[in-house]
């Protein structure tokens, strides 16, 4: 009887379910996981927040002057597009997939960024690690203003400008 | 006598508490045919267990399910008494009893479908219905049958063919599972059943497999081996190799449709009962 | 809008329809393409047009109702019909001005229209003339009479008080429910079953349960050409790279950019083992409906390989993430290239000697064979698509009627059957799955070299600058369980109008012819038969997931949207 060929193809499979979770998991190398940012490469530059299709990365001023790139794993799709697009190379992809938790804070991690503010006016220009390094490179004269907002640096510019040739400002 | 009578119920107990490990163990037999891990061979009593735990939730449709499900558990245990007797004890009377309860577990099972206040148990009820009509007169003619005029020789054991098929139909596994057909009716009989009631429910439904797993080993040994010992052991054993057939059986068929089963099995049924009839009357030599 | 004219007829029928629905019905060509061509009709003329199309040899992919007030103080309906024999889409657009909204109904002549007809006089608030039953589809009872979710003045994340919905449809007799929740029903539905003795007389069914509301989001603000395939992918858990690369394709053809050839290959590979990890899940599901467990197990672990091949070239066992507008991400390496070969041996080896077993099981045979019969003229009549079209005789594969990305470069066969009934329509299956695996080796072989992303395109490069406003495109793709079809009018950064039709939505009104008069045992095989998915087929708009919530489903309390099938 032809149905009794299940015996020999059963015989032939051998036991194939694993006894997971005492064992570990099977995941292949091209599997994609949860993401990790590093805090020391991360510059706070967005880049990475604009590209996420579920929003799961975002960049949230917080009252204490610090920028926070917050990252909820409740919302990742897992897609790997910002460790694609990150500049700085600062987000790993990882085979991490075991995230259940009983809280959704655990689901959360945040690298936080000083801000700088203008010394002037106050307003805050940018994440200070982007902004030190931007001024880095670009060096000279140019470095002196790094902590002025365009705004305040134009009157400064100005000022001095004037002050040079005479003019009382 | 009192050896008997203590051996007889040794052998209910043994069934009460085997019954639900052989279904752990059926359950490992499926599994290892679908390459699967299954589970450990106590899963069945801690699903019970577990069960037992739960709240008590009475469906709807009033206390007399529940009532109705106690009943039949009650009458399946019966059951099991009776045929664990008749291994020792072959008067007619016991033969009848044994029938009876055959019957009244049946009727159990057909009210308990029709109380629940739900279409899907009810349709679950009328197919249970058929599958009862195709097996179980058989079963029933065929315990009378041995009961009466005993099984005299060998050429008796053709008996055993229509004996096991109604036994493998009154078990309700596949195919022969549509009252309950999960993918289709939704559990059918069994639908509003939750909890306790579930579980006592599956004790009563595994006993009543443990029985017709035992049966066709319970109506000939009496008569073939005269040791009772001898009797228990070898009855123990078969009980557990036809419970392991029929678990491979399972695995092997898919699920009927109510009409073609209705026919199918009860030509078949019919034709084998026919067939150890006209031999068991054919005269000796 | 768009080239006006710039029609240039590739074969003689072609331009015999596009001239005698210019000159004789009074149209004018809006845009075309070399595939497609709009065409612009009065509206008195639609249901003659479509008539004459139908009869000519089209079938009906869908109809698209969009909001166009924004752009000219009108609403408009776009029927998209297929000419399956010449690879060729007729896009017949009418008008309907804002303080006059309403369009003909077609379904008389064109029955396959019912469902999205009724889908633009929920979602867009056109109102059909000539139809004898005007009822909801898609919105639930307790949605507001004036609040049309696709048009534009509705906020995607606009969510409307719920109203207790006055006219109560109930149906007459009573039923045996199967769902929303059902053992044999993966997602939310709702059939009820009629029936005598053991016997279906009829059917009810009542859906979009599961509407998420990913087409207006698509429009919104939140997304970006760039992020939609991602969304896309969403909406079936199963072939969800199927709607990925048809929004893809839609948009590739609106920005005017082929893919290198390289990533039509890739795409076209995993379009493949989509289908041959969806079509041996069925197999198995068909399988433990019918009570043999056996062959559920078996066939999912011979899956299993495919999705562990799928997760080693795009990184998920599914939602692949792979598209994107321009190529794909990833590569097909040679040690890649290996693991398929290897795997797809093996799973061809291990599926025959299964299929032979599934068939050889008594209880599978007889149950199949001969149940949930499909005439071919029924088949015809409401346009179905995939392998329930395919086993009743009706000869259509988008894969070959439209050829899209590699499949010029296989050679393959589409298994065709007349029977029309359950059988047929798992041997149909079961005859695919080993097309496929001959498809993706013979891609492997000729795998040509190259970039797999367009120069102009990247992660990086935001693409949404490349995808003018005002375009129009159709794509399709045959996916497992048939022809999938994105309709996409594009608007500044992303879609205007994003119209996704899934198979299922075009299979589930032939459940009706189906299902009669068949034994209760069999119906949910017949359900699983057209390999139902139900979050594609529900996938639009309903932003509104709290309403649902809040509405109690009885079961004998169908509501204004029950409908008759
Ligand atoms: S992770 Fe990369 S892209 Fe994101 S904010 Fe940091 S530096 Fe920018
Ligand atoms: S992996 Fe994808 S979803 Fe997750 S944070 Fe990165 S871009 Fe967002």
């Amino acid at each position: 009887m032809s149905i009794m060929k299940l015996l020999s193809i059963a015989a032939k499979a051998k036991v194939v379910t694993r006894r997971y979770p005492f064992e570990p998991p099977v995941v292949t190398e091209g599997f994609r996981g949860k993401i990790e940012v590093d805090p020391k490469l991360c510059w706070g530059c967005g880049v990475c927040t604009r590209i996420c299709p579920p929003n799961a990365l975002t960049l949230k001023k917080r009252e204490d002057g610090t920028l926070v790139l917050s990252y909820f794993m409740g919302r990742c799709i897992f897609c790997g597009m910002c460790a694609e697009v990150c500049p700085r190379g600062a987000i790993t992809v990882t085979k991490e997939f075991e995230l259940a938790s009983l809280t959704a804070e655990d689901l959360v991690r945040d690298v936080k960024h000083d801000v700088v503010r203008c010394r002037i006016c106050g307003r805050v220009i940018g994440p200070t690690v982007e902004i030190r390094e931007a001024t880095k490179s670009v060096g000279g004269a140019e470095a002196k203003y790094y902590d002025l907002c365009p705004e305040c640096r134009k009157l400064v510019v100005a000022r001095g400008i004037m002050t040079k040739v005479g003019v009382r400002p | 006598m009192y050896l008997e009578i203590l051996l007889a119920t040794a052998l209910t107990v043994a069934g009460v508490v085997l019954a639900p490990i052989y279904d752990s163990l059926e359950r490992k037999i499926k599994a290892r045919l679908h390459s699967r891990v299954g589970p450990p061979i106590l899963q069945t009593w801690y699903d019970v267990l577990k069960l037992l735990a739960k709240e008590l939730v009475i469906p709807e449709g009033g206390y007399f399910t529940a009532a109705v499900v106690l009943t039949e558990l009650f009458l399946s245990i019966a059951l099991l008494v009776s045929v664990s007797f008749l291994l020792f004890f072959q008067s007619l009377t016991m033969y009848v009893l044994v029938a009876v309860f055959i019957s009244a577990l049946s009727a159990a099972t057909l009210v308990k479908s029709v109380t629940q206040n739900n279409l899907f148990s009810i349709i679950g009820g009328f197919r249970e219905y058929s599958v009862v009509l195709s097996a179980e007169p058989f079963l029933i003619l065929l315990v009378l049958l041995i009961g009466a005029r005993g099984v005299t020789d060998l050429k008796s054991l053709i008996g055993l063919a229509p004996v096991v098929l109604t036994t493998y139909v009154m078990t309700a596994r596949i195919p022969f599972d549509i009252a309950e057909a999960e993918p289709e009716i939704a559990s059918g009989i069994m639908i509003e059943l939750s909890g306790p009631l579930l579980a006592a429910n599956e004790l009563s439904l595994l006993t009543r497999r443990y029985v017709m797993a035992a049966l066709p080993a319970y109506l000939f040994l009496p008569w073939l081996i005269a040791n009772p010992l001898l009797r228990v052991g070898l009855g123990l054993a078969l009980t557990l190799l036809t419970w392991v057939i029929f678990a491979v059986v399972a695995v092997l068929l898919g699920r009927t449709r109510a009409a073609v089963m209705l026919k199918g099995t009860t030509v078949a049924a019919l034709t084998l009962t026919l067939l150890f009839i006209i031999v068991e009357s054919v005269p000796y030599g | 809008m768009g080239e006006q004219g710039r029609y240039l007829p590739e074969c003689p029928e072609m331009s015999e329809v596009v001239r005698k629905l210019t000159e004789e019905y009074g149209g004018h060509v809006i845009f075309s393409r070399e595939s497609e061509v709009y065409i612009e009709v009065p509206r008195h003329e639609l249901k003659d047009v479509a008539k004459y199309l139908y009869s000519s040899g089209a079938f009906l992919k869908t109809c698209a109702a969009v909001d166009e007030r924004p752009l000219n103080r009108s609403f408009a309906l776009y029927h998209i019909f297929g000419m399956d024999s010449k690879g060729y889409d007729v896009i017949v657009k009418v008008s309907a001005p804002e303080d006059d909204a309403w369009v003909p109904s077609t379904v008389d002549v064109v029955p396959a229209a019912d469902w999205c007809e009724l889908e633009a006089r929920d979602m867009v608030g056109i109102e059909l003339k000539g139809r004898r039953l005007v009822r909801r589809l898609v919105l639930p009872e307790d949605w507001p009479e004036d609040i049309h979710p696709l048009r534009k003045e509705v906020p995607h994340d606009f969510r409307p008080p719920s109203v207790k919905a006055e006219s109560e449809f109930r149906p007459p007799e009573r039923g045996i429910p199967i769902g929303p929740y059902h053992p044999v029903l993966h997602e939310p539905e709702y059939f009820e079953l009629l029936v005598e003795g053991e016997t279906v007389v009829d059917v009810y069914y009542r859906g979009f349960h599961v509407h998420r509301g990913i087409e207006k989001l698509g429009e919104s603000p939140r997304f970006t050409y760039q992020k939609i395939p991602f969304l896309a992918e969403r909406i079936c858990g199963i072939c969800g790279f199927v709607h990925s690369t048809c929004a893809i394709m839609a948009m590739e053809k609106a920005a005017g950019i082929r893919p290198p050839e390289r990533a039509e290959f890739i795409r076209t590979i995993v379009l493949e083992l989509e289908r041959i990890h969806s079509h041996l899940l069925w197999v198995g599901v068909a399988a433990h409906v019918l009570g043999y467990d056996a062959g559920f197990m078996h066939t999912w672990r011979v899956r299993e390989p495919v999705m562990i091949l799928s997760e080693l070239i795009t990184g998920s066992r599914k939602t692949y993430g792979l598209n994107l507008v321009g190529g794909v991400r990833r590569d097909i390496d040679k040690d890649k290239m290996e693991k398929i070969m290897k795997t797809l041996d093996r799973v061809e080896k291990e599926f025959k000697e299964l299929a032979n077993l599934l068939v050889s099981v008594p209880q599978i045979r007889r149950r199949a064979q001969g149940t949930g019969v499909l005439t071919r003229s029924e088949a015809r009549a409401l346009s179905v698509v995939g392998p329930v079209a395919r086993a009743s005789g009706l000869y259509r594969d988008v894969r070959k009627d439209y050829p899209y990305l590699a499949y010029k470069e296989a050679s393959f066969k589409v298994p065709l059957y007349t029977e029309g009934d359950n059988l047929a329509r798992v041997l149909v299956r079961v005859e695919e799955v080993f097309e496929s695996i001959s498809i993706i080796k013979q891609l492997l072989d000729k795998l040509p070299g190259g970039p797999i992303m367009h120069e102009k395109c990247s992660a990086i490069i935001p693409v949404d600058e490349l995808i003018p406003p005002g375009k129009y495109a159709v794509a399709a793709i045959e996916a497992p369980r048939g022809e999938d079809v994105h309709f996409l009018m594009t608007g500044e950064g992303r879609p205007y109008r994003w119209r996704v039709r899934a198979p299922t939505y075009q299979n589930i009104p032939a459940l009706r012819p189906m299902l009669r008069g068949d034994p209760l045992a069999d119906a949910p095989l017949t359900i699983a038969s057209i390999d139902p998915c139900f979050s594609c087929t529900d996938r639009a708009l309903v932003i509104d997931v709290r309403t649902g919530r809040a509405r109690t489903i009885k079961l004998w309390d169908g509501g204004v949207g029950t409908c008759r099938l």
